[in-house]
């Protein structure tokens, strides 16, 4: 038995030495690193800025925007992205009812039900790595209370991995 | 009983040690290793980097990248590429080996007519980028590969460091 294997080993040395040579100088292989660094971006694009409350019909519904905002992410990490403001109040701020941002609602398109924009509990969306344009709705539903007046707010997109 | 293990342990090691994609076909080896063999002259940047958004967006190449010598005294001859990709560390998503190409340029003032190269976008399968129709001189000829890498726009692999590792093959025909 102990024969057998010591024939068996050395026929596969030769079989495994022989091919071995006849390609030795006919193969060549080469390594090369590919390097990825960490890949964050969001861009923006918006079809408008402005709810114009000119008719009634405006201040009892309110005016939704669907798809105002597209915003496209590039990450090669889970990423989350979230919507600040400036101030949790529109401007401007010094007036008898300074009106909070939170009038304003945010949606992706998907969604059915939007949320208030503040920075108490901020809005985002997240997933997982890849390119994705996300499509927002936006709704401004302020009522009767507020002064005749235009009222600006910055809003702040930010992407951060998860 | 040892004999065993340590035959397994071989093999097991040899496999490992010199694993490269099947053979193309046909592939004879005429001649001897002196007059008939596929040299490594120079090589460029082993890094492939990818480190701003704008490298991940357009396509990267890397010019003259390895440069190859070939000596076939004996046969006419076909050269081919394979690659694989490997991933360090956790596990995550493989670069597309179809993110590759390889692109070829004859150097030097070889008889154009009877070589033929191309470019070719790489598998795990060796592919044939030069081919010769007669014997080279003692000189042999000169190939310039170029990698183009694409695609990674997607943003489906992780950061980290991949290894490509190319096969290069000679072959008689």
């Amino acid at each position: 038995m102990k024969n057998f294997v010591r024939t068996i080993i050395f026929i596969g040395w030769i079989m495994a030495f022989i091919p071995l040579v006849g390609v030795a100088q006919r193969y060549v292989t080469r390594s090369r690193t590919v390097q990825l660094y960490q890949v964050l971006d969001v861009s923006l694009n918006s079809t408008s800025s402005v709810f114009d409350f000119s008719a009634l019909a405006n201040y009892e519904n309110g005016i939704a925007k669907p798809g105002m905002i597209t915003a496209t992410v590039k990450a090669n990490v889970p990423w989350k992205l979230t919507l600040t403001l400036a101030s949790n109040t529109l401007s401007p701020q010094i007036t008898p009812t300074p009106m909070p941002s939170s009038v304003i609602g945010i949606k992706a398109s998907t969604a059915s039900t939007y949320t208030p924009v503040q920075n108490n509990a901020p809005f985002f969306v997240q997933n997982n790595r890849g390119l994705y344009t996300i499509v927002f709705d936006l709704r401004a539903l302020p009522g009767y209370q507020y002064e005749t007046q235009e009222y600006l707010g910055d809003f702040y997109f930010t992407v951060s991995q998860q | 009983m040892k004999y065993l293990y340590l035959s397994i342990l071989f093999f097991g090691f040899f496999i490992r040690a010199n694993a490269q994609p099947a053979a193309p076909s046909p592939c004879t080896a005429l001649g001897t290793e002196a007059r008939n063999k596929l040299t490594v002259v120079s090589e460029g940047t082993l890094n492939f980097t990818l480190g701003t958004l704008n490298s991940f967006e357009t396509a990267q190449t890397y010019s003259n990248n390895i440069r190859l010598n070939v000596l076939s005294r004996d046969s006419k001859y076909r050269v081919y590429v394979a690659a694989e990709l490997s991933l360090a560390g956790s596990p995550s998503t493989a670069i597309p080996m179809a993110n590759f190409q390889v692109q070829t340029a004859l150097v030097g003032t070889n008889p154009q007519n009877r070589i033929t190269v191309s470019n070719v976008t790489l598998s795990g399968a060796y592919q044939q980028f030069v081919q010769r129709t007669n014997a080279t001189n003692t000189a042999g000829d000169v190939f310039d590969l170029t990698v183009k890498l694409s695609g990674m726009n997607t943003y489906t692999q992780a950061p980290g460091n991949y290894t490509l590792k190319f096969h290069y093959r000679l072959c008689h025909y």
